[in-house]
């Protein structure tokens, strides 16, 4: 269970980032994580991570995340972790000696299904190849909680819908999935669980199973959580033409 | 040549051009030998050829009663400055390891979280503090080698009473 307990983050210049963020994700679990620009989604998979200074306490399984279990953690980001200069032959011989459960058979799999080279350096590849392949190492690493950060960004719809049905084709039970994303309604019916951030706090926590038996859809969940106001953006353009 | 160095590889960045930083810094180590030894040769000779004269008839060469060769470390002057440089530029090399994490990815995320704790820093400095130590090393075999030629070439009671004068002995 990776479990964070009054998280919060100031970056240097004082905007905080994260504030007094408390979250469980069980094993299993696939949770969207949805929020503005500018939320804390990032910030804190970073946290969750290691990746970033943070207060509070994060740990998994009860114990904190260091060197001993950070390889239960795996990270796709539109940032890319991956190394350009690599091909992904390199890649799985430099995940392989590094992550000891490696799932050399689904790398394959995955490299196989999205029809990737193989011997190509990653810089080479397009956009979406470059995406998927941050996806894959992150689904092949071997680890429990997957994280992923807009990873989906710049692919077009049919790499995405693929995308979604070979990561519920593949995922074992125990594997947990914390993707964030602004594609609301492309994921609500991949996860399980929708988590809202609004200014580095947890404004809204709910299973789409809750959602379902409310007879509420995803987006309609997250507007009122947001308090969106539908008429925004006549009044808006009202104001700018100085309509009566 | 290559795979005999391959397990190198393991101290510079992944994808990094180890080999071209490698022979580049062999290249530099060498060139900067050449220099010192030629500037040493150079300076060395010409302290030696002070500490004669000729003489006025016969004009055979003859030791100055009394001369002496200056002190070691003004023999050698900025012989070891090419050695300097390349060390600095192979001290600051880490730099450029590190920054090439974040070339067209961000690499440096997923080598932060390895498990193995100092994979990181191992491929940012252990390359450059391998090279790093070969030149040093070069320059200090170097360094005793000039010396002991200064101690045996020199002419007999011609050696300073402090050799190291300039160094605060």
């Amino acid at each position: 269970m990776l479990e964070l307990k009054d998280v919060k983050k100031t970056y240097l210049g004082g905007s905080t980032a994260l504030d007094g963020i408390d979250l469980t994700i069980g094993p299993g679990e696939i949770v969207g994580l949805f929020g503005e620009n500018g939320a804390g989604k990032t910030t804190l998979m970073k946290c969750v991570l290691g990746l970033l200074r943070y207060q509070g306490t994060i740990t998994l399984d009860g114990a904190p995340v260091t060197t001993r279990n950070i390889a239960r953690l795996s990270f796709a980001t539109c940032e890319h972790s991956y190394f350009p200069a690599l091909t992904a032959k390199a890649h799985r011989a430099f995940y392989q000696e590094h992550f000891p459960n490696f799932r050399a058979k689904r790398f394959e799999a995955l490299m196989d299904f999205f029809q990737l080279p193989m011997g190509k350096a990653i810089r080479g590849f397009s956009t979406g190849q470059k995406n998927q392949f941050e996806v894959i190492l992150a689904l092949s690493q071997g680890a429990d909680y997957i994280l992923m950060d807009e990873p989906f960004a710049g692919n077009d719809i049919f790499n995405r819908e693929d995308f979604y049905k070979v990561l519920l084709g593949i995922l074992e039970p125990e594997e947990s999935i914390l993707l964030s994303t602004h594609l609301l309604e492309e994921v609500q019916h991949f996860i399980g669980r929708a988590v809202l951030l609004h200014q580095g706090k947890v404004a809204g926590d709910v299973t789409t199973l809750e959602l379902e038996e409310q007879g509420r859809g995803l987006m309609d969940f997250v507007k009122e959580t947001y308090r969106y106001q539908a008429d925004r953006v006549s009044r808006a353009l009202d104001h700018l033409t100085d309509r009566e | 040549m290559r795979s005999k160095l391959e397990p190198l590889a393991r101290l510079f960045p992944m994808g990094w051009p180890w080999s071209n930083e490698v022979m580049g810094a062999a290249c530099a180590a060498a060139l900067s030998a050449l220099t010192a030894f030629a500037l040493f040769v150079y300076r060395f000779g010409s302290a030696v050829d002070d500490l004669y004269t000729y003489a006025p008839v016969s004009w055979e060469r003859e030791l100055i009663p009394g001369a002496m060769v200056p002190p070691y470390p003004q023999v050698l002057g900025g012989a070891f400055l090419f050695f300097a440089a390349t060390a600095l530029a192979l001290a600051l090399l880490p730099i450029a390891h590190f920054l090439f994490h974040r070339q067209g990815a961000r690499s440096d995320y997923l080598m932060r979280r390895l498990p193995q704790r100092w994979e990181f820093a191992r491929r940012c400095l252990g390359g450059s503090a391998l090279l790093l130590a070969g030149t040093v090393l070069t320059a200090a075999v170097l360094f005793g080698l000039f010396f002991i030629c200064y101690l045996t070439f020199t002419p007999a009671g011609c050696l300073p009473p402090d050799v190291w004068a300039t160094t605060g002995g």
